[in-house]
């Protein structure tokens, strides 16, 4: 009877784990297309506009202008956005993870997750 | 320039900022802490393409993964946060120190060789990792490195999982390549703050850094790969000297 408990327990484990793992990879598949389309476009945009690209060239938007997006410069703004959804995809995965765990009710997991979580957190306002 | 780096790491098993960031630097004469800066979005680049397209039941251990990242994510952002007072010279120094480090790394994997053995066995479900104070500090050391040096510190993390804590090596593997991504995300918004990343140095060399890895994966079967090792070594060990050269 133990044993049957034990295989159910997990076997839901299992499930929730494969449900981690499905979710994460059409969260990255998704995440990668949009960014990757961003960027391009903006990169594309500012060849077709400039015609020459003078390395290093400007940095990224800093992200009090994101709100000043009647400014130019579009393909600046297309690249940054591009370049952020790529470095928030691994905080949106961590998240994604601290459901799950909550959900299981795992709560060391939980734990865990949440304090991955809020270091990203922290970084993200140091660079803001 | 992306291209052979991922070519490279896929070849090898390595981050590609361990070759990027020198080669920016000494090539392109590109200021350290923006190729450090281009080479986080690479590495972020690679990560989400792996995860993307990674088979089911051949993927990371994320509970492992964030108990480690708990001291890996602090490691790096303590480490970008650093690379912000530490001197260009001292960047490079510290660079070439690991760029060493590293040859000293592919030197040894090329004599002693792991077998592959069944590939269930690279992914044994049956495990419990050990050793945990061991792991979590030298995590958060390869954090810092990361962070520091915009590599990605799977060179650290992959024989820490593997030999220290005593994870198959799949599972070390692929648990690493999950990691990668969290620490570059780490260590990258603060280099965007500091206005250390620039698109259009960073964008081109993402898309080559992929999709040089697609084609290093394809490559590998055709490929003497201890061959390419030791000639790597060599690579690597002109670049660490040019590197100390350019600092002093």
């Amino acid at each position: 009877m133990e044993q049957k408990t034990n295989n159910h327990k997990q076997d839901s484990k299992d499930k929730d784990m494969g449900s981690l793992e499905v979710a994460m990879q059409f969260l990255s598949r998704v995440v990668s297309l949009v960014g990757i389309g961003c960027m391009s476009f903006g990169f594309i945009r500012l060849i077709i506009v400039r015609g020459v690209l003078i390395l290093p060239g400007d940095p990224t938007l800093p992200f009090p202008e994101f709100l000043q997006i009647t400014h130019e410069p579009i393909s600046l703004l297309s690249m940054s956005v591009g370049i952020i959804m790529l470095a928030l995809l691994p905080s949106v995965r961590v998240l994604i993870a601290f459901f799950t765990y909550l959900h299981r009710k795992d709560m060391v997991d939980v734990l865990v997750a949440f304090i991955v979580f809020l270091e990203l957190l922290f970084s993200i306002r140091s660079g803001v | 320039m992306g291209l052979a780096t991922g070519i490279f790491s896929a070849l090898l098993g390595l981050g590609g900022g361990i070759f990027l960031v020198p080669a920016l630097t000494i090539i392109f004469h590109f200021p350290i802490r923006v190729a450090i800066g281009t080479s986080l979005v690479g590495i972020l680049a690679t990560s989400a393409g792996v995860a993307a397209v990674m088979p089911r039941g051949r993927g990371p251990d994320v509970g492992l993964a964030l108990r480690l990242e708990m001291a890996t994510t602090a490691g790096a952002i303590l480490g970008s946060w650093l690379a912000g007072f530490i001197s260009t010279k001292m960047l490079s120094i510290l660079f070439s120190f690991v760029v060493f480090l590293t040859a000293a790394y592919v030197f040894y994997k090329a004599r002693h060789k792991v077998n592959p053995s069944t590939s269930e066995r690279l992914f044994l479900k049956d495990y419990r990792p050990r050793h945990w104070p061991v792991g979590l500090s030298l995590a958060s050391v390869a954090g810092m490195l990361a962070g520091m040096l915009g590599i990605s510190g799977g060179f650290i993390k992959v024989p820490l999982m593997y030999s220290v804590m005593e994870v198959p090596l799949g599972i070390a593997t692929a648990t690493s390549s999950f990691m990668v991504g969290i620490t570059a995300a780490a260590s990258v918004f603060i280099y965007y703050g500091r206005g250390d990343i620039h698109p259009i140095i960073a964008i081109p060399t993402a898309f080559g850094i992929f999709l040089g890895a697609m084609i290093g994966i394809y490559l590998l079967p055709k490929f003497r790969v201890n061959l390419i090792r030791f000639l790597l070594i060599g690579l690597l060990l002109v670049m660490g000297v040019q590197m100390l050269i350019n600092a002093v």
